[in-house]
């Protein structure tokens, strides 16, 4: 590790391993910094991305897909389940081998990585910001560059620090508890959401298969939704109806920022991807796929920045996310907060008018135009919203 | 050890608290899980995460309370009388290694 590069990367997960790929290969000298010892662990989260999200960064590869799937399924709140086909395929990663082959792209690209390496605060010059203070197998150590990315993550503490306001409301966080559960039913070739106010107040519970017998078994709960339980309590209450006998393989925690993007992913020289940036799908809570097109963007600004030696060009990132994804996240902020409107009533007519469709039709649009006929602004735009 | 009269934890009563003195926030040694979603949603940057490591800033903390709503693991608490007899640092007695 040298004590000067161009660009500092605040955390190895997907957004960071990716905007550090692509600053690399743009000629920048970068820096990664993760504060836990091991890239891609723990896993927190499903880990479901659609096959088109991923070949634009790297070939599928059997090492780190756990299951393929090609439809999903809605069970209502009475029980009731439709399973629309995707348009595409699916599939379920095993996170902690595909964070890894993110990080060895950006290591190949000429990115250093260093791990247990904890960032603490930002370094500056009077006002200007130019590297951080990080703790660095125990030590503190300052270490300089040009630009900071903060790819944080859903703890994200760089935007702060750097004047960017990235707190996440309590109506948008969803308060996130997953098992990875074995010896148990369960069907591979499809994704399984569950939802009711009993169930899983402003979210749903998933079940994704994870090979033979095994599956990621999660929750998400808007935080000022759900009143006097909390995730993991929801999350034991399913799990002990439905697989009551099944082995526990992992058990953890997390949150999802189902938000818009933050208002500014760029000040001066510090740049926000994915979570950090809250560049989730709001309405899927899937960050894998955008939090990497984000980094995409980021390091190729990044790239263009160093080269040029401007870093006022650092604006054009965001105004290449919002053209890319950014409106496309206002659309589905506005679907989420209309699901979660919904009352279990309505989300199971919408099951039992979607049964009524012929086999063929049984899309993801043609269910709901028939059962939202009174919303039709919403319409068009649902079956896009998972796998986007 | 955390069982308390004064125990409000996860529940949603808002209202005027008093800020900052004494800490009213308390995060139960041992359970914490490290996700962040607590930090997500604090207001006042008051919360350290690092890798086996979780603590409250004091100076920063305004008894919101948003990050005992948040947190899917319930591990932070809120008392009303407040905590100081309770520790604040919290660690794991060893770091998590890797399944693989
Ligand atoms: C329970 C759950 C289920 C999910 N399911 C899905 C799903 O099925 N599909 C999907 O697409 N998305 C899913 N998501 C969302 C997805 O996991 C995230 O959007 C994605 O991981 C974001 O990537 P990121 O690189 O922005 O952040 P992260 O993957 O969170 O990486 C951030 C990294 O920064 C490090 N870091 C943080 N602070 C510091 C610091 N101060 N110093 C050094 N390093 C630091 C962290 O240790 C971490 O490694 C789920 C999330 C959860 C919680
Ligand atoms: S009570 Fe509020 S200010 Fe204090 S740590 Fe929790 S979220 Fe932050
Ligand atoms: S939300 Fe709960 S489990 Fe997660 S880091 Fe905060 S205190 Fe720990």
């Amino acid at each position: 590790m040298k004590d000067r590069y161009d660009v500092i990367v605040v955390g190895a997960g997907p957004a960071g391993s990716t905007a550090a790929r692509f600053a690399a290969s743009g000629g920048a000298s970068v820096l990664v910094l993760e504060k836990d010892r091991d890239v891609g662990y723990p896993v927190r989260c499903g880990e479901a991305v659609s096959h088109e999200g991923v070949v634009q960064f790297i070939e599928p590869d059997p090492r780190w897909i756990a299951a393929t799937v090609s439809r999903f399924r809605i069970v209502s709140p009475n029980g009731k389940s439709i399973a629309p086909r995707l348009d595409g395929t699916a599939y379920v990663l095993e996170r902690r081998i595909f964070d890894y082959e993110l990080a060895k792209l950006a290591v190949r690209e000429g990115a250093e990585i260093v791990t247990k390496a904890y960032v603490y605060d930002l370094l500056r010059d009077g006002e200007d910001v130019v590297g951080v203070w990080a703790v660095v197998k125990d030590e503190k150590v300052e270490i300089r560059s040009k630009i900071v990315v903060g790819a944080d993550g859903v703890e994200s503490r760089v935007g702060k620090w750097g004047g960017i306001d990235t707190t996440t409301s309590i109506h948008d966080m969803e308060s996130c508890a997953q098992l990875t559960l074995s010896g148990i039913e369960v069907e591979q070739g499809i994704l399984d959401f569950y939802f009711g106010e009993h169930v899983a107040p402003g979210g749903y519970v998933w079940v994704f298969p994870k090979g033979k017998d095994s599956a990621n078994v999660g929750i998400g709960i808007s935080v000022d939704q759900a009143k006097e339980k909390s995730a993991v309590q929801y999350l034991e209450e399913f799990v002990q109806k439905k697989y009551p006998n099944a082995g526990i393989l992992t058990r953890i925690a997390g949150g999802v920022p189902c938000a818009k993007t933050c208002d500014k992913i760029v000040k001066n020289n510090i740049v926000l991807v994915g979570d950090a940036a809250h560049q989730v799908n709001p309405t899927s809570g899937g960050g894998i796929i955008s939090g990497m097109i984000g980094g995409m963007i980021a390091g190729q600004v990044i790239g263009e920045t160093i080269s040029k030696s401007d870093i006022a060009h650092l604006k054009e990132y965001a105004d290449r996310w919002h053209k890319r994804l950014g409106w496309r996240h206002e659309v589905f902020y506005g679907i989420k907060e209309a699901i979660s409107a919904f009352s279990d009533e309505t989300l199971n007519k919408i099951c039992e008018d979607g049964l009524k469709l012929p086999e063929e039709k049984r899309t993801v649009g043609g269910i709901f135009r028939t059962a939202l006929w009174n919303q039709p602004s919403l319409l068009l735009d649902v079956a896009k919203v998972f796998f986007s | 050890m955390t069982s308390s009269p004064e125990l409000c934890s996860n529940q949603r009563e808002e209202g005027q608290v008093a800020r900052n003195t004494p800490l009213m926030i308390h995060i139960v040694p041992g359970k914490c899980d490290f996700c962040g979603c607590c930090v997500g949603v604090c207001p006042e940057d008051a919360i350290e995460l690092m890798e086996a490591e979780i603590r409250i800033i004091d100076a920063r903390c305004t008894n919101c309370r948003k990050c005992v709503w948040a947190c899917p693991w319930e591990v932070i608490e809120f008392h009303r009388e407040g905590i100081d007899q309770l520790p604040k640092v919290v660690s794991l007695p060893q770091e998590r290694t890797p399944s693989f």
